[in-house]
């Protein structure tokens, strides 16, 4: 007891900091991912999934349509609900993600959108999501640079 | 009880609580998420093909262009005055300092929106600044720039303003990217020294 009494600021001390750890640990409005794992996991489009791949999936799902007000994205999907970008991390809609155990697909007609908001999802710690995709590749270029094999750099005319 | 003893209690309590502390948060996201979430939805973030010929053909040094494709599709062409951050070494600290920068605007590209945008949030995220991305990439820069003719038999001064832009980008693309590597540096010079003799300036 007499040893207990003389440690009794440091036991305090040890207690507020073990409170601060656990606030800041279980805060569900911080980031706390690695942005390297972000990376990784988005390397090559592996978070995408095709419409052909998405009807020939037999695993459950839950689709995201992030369509918003005039821009809304008028594509009818199975299994999907509409969650406007702008209300993304309302706490209603992050239930939605948390309870859910099948995987996620984000959905917008604009590709910039999905990308956008699969980045702050995956850095919140939701994994199981991927991005639908019309295109296999969408990140290809879609012509042919033709260099001017005529120019030289004393002809230039600038 | 011993000073010695009480130390190091203290010491092995607060070992323990730094090990489940969060992710190393000087390498973590430092915006909140519904902070960057509102950024993001902002069309703000956004620089048009023809603003970015723009700031290409007036050599605006208040902007970095940042292309995240590959080295190797970087190498066989890019908007001139470029930089090569490729996506897929993204998070490397070396970039950093291309990436956090405060008085210059970096503006993100790649074929698409897509890797743009996922480098746009990343380094948004991260804490960096002045963050922007060329909406639709290099096939919107392609089919817009590179492409672009005018049709028809009159042409108002905002037209022939807009396609005189485009031209000079074009013109400028076309001949940085036809030159070997080697040239490219000696292609800004001359450059930069026939615009300081218009402008009266010395050789």
């Amino acid at each position: 007891m007499e040893q207990f009494k003389s440690l009794r600021f440091i036991f305090l001390f040890l207690i507020i900091l073990l409170v601060l750890v656990l606030v800041r640990s279980f805060n569900p409005n911080l980031f706390r991912q690695d942005p390297g794992k972000t990376v990784e996991a988005a390397i090559n489009n592996n978070n995408s999934i095709t419409f052909a791949q998405l009807k020939a999936l037999n695993t459950q799902y839950l689709v995201i349509n992030l369509g918003t007000g005039g821009k809304f994205d008028s594509v009818k999907i199975k299994n999907s609900i509409n969650i406007p970008v702008e209300n993304l991390l309302d706490k209603a809609n992050q239930t939605i993600f948390k309870e859910s155990k099948d995987e996620i697909i984000l959905y917008s007609a604009d590709v910039s959108t999905t990308a956008k908001v699969w980045v702050i999802l995956n850095q919140l710690g939701f994994k199981k999501l991927l991005i639908l995709t019309p295109d296999e590749q969408p990140e290809v270029f879609k012509y042919k640079f033709q260099p001017d094999t005529s120019v030289r750099l004393e002809n230039d005319s600038i | 009880m011993n000073a010695r003893i009480k130390f190091s209690i203290l010491l092995i309590g607060v070992g323990i609580m730094m090990a489940f502390l969060p992710f190393n948060t000087a390498r973590s996201f430092q915006l909140k998420p519904d902070e960057l979430l509102s950024k993001s939805v902002s069309d703000d973030i956004y620089f048009s093909v023809d603003q970015v010929a723009r700031f290409i053909n007036n050599e605006d040094t208040t902007f970095q262009l940042i292309d995240v494709r590959d080295a190797e599709q970087f190498k066989a062409f890019n908007i001139p005055g470029s930089v090569n951050i490729p996506f897929n070494d993204f998070s490397d600290p070396k970039w950093e300092v291309y990436l956090n920068q405060k008085g210059l605007k970096n503006i993100y590209y790649g074929n698409d929106d897509r890797t743009a945008c996922y480098a746009w949030t990343i380094s948004t995220g991260m804490g960096y600044g002045n963050n922007f991305v060329m909406k639709g990439g290099l096939n919107e820069w392609y089919k817009t720039v590179m492409l672009s003719q005018f049709e028809g038999e009159n042409i108002t001064p905002r037209e022939n303003a807009l396609f005189e832009n485009r031209f000079n980008a074009r013109k400028t693309f076309t001949q940085i990217n036809s030159l070997p590597d080697s040239l490219k540096t000696h292609y800004f010079n001359a450059k930069h020294l026939q615009a300081s003799k218009l402008d009266g300036g010395c050789e």
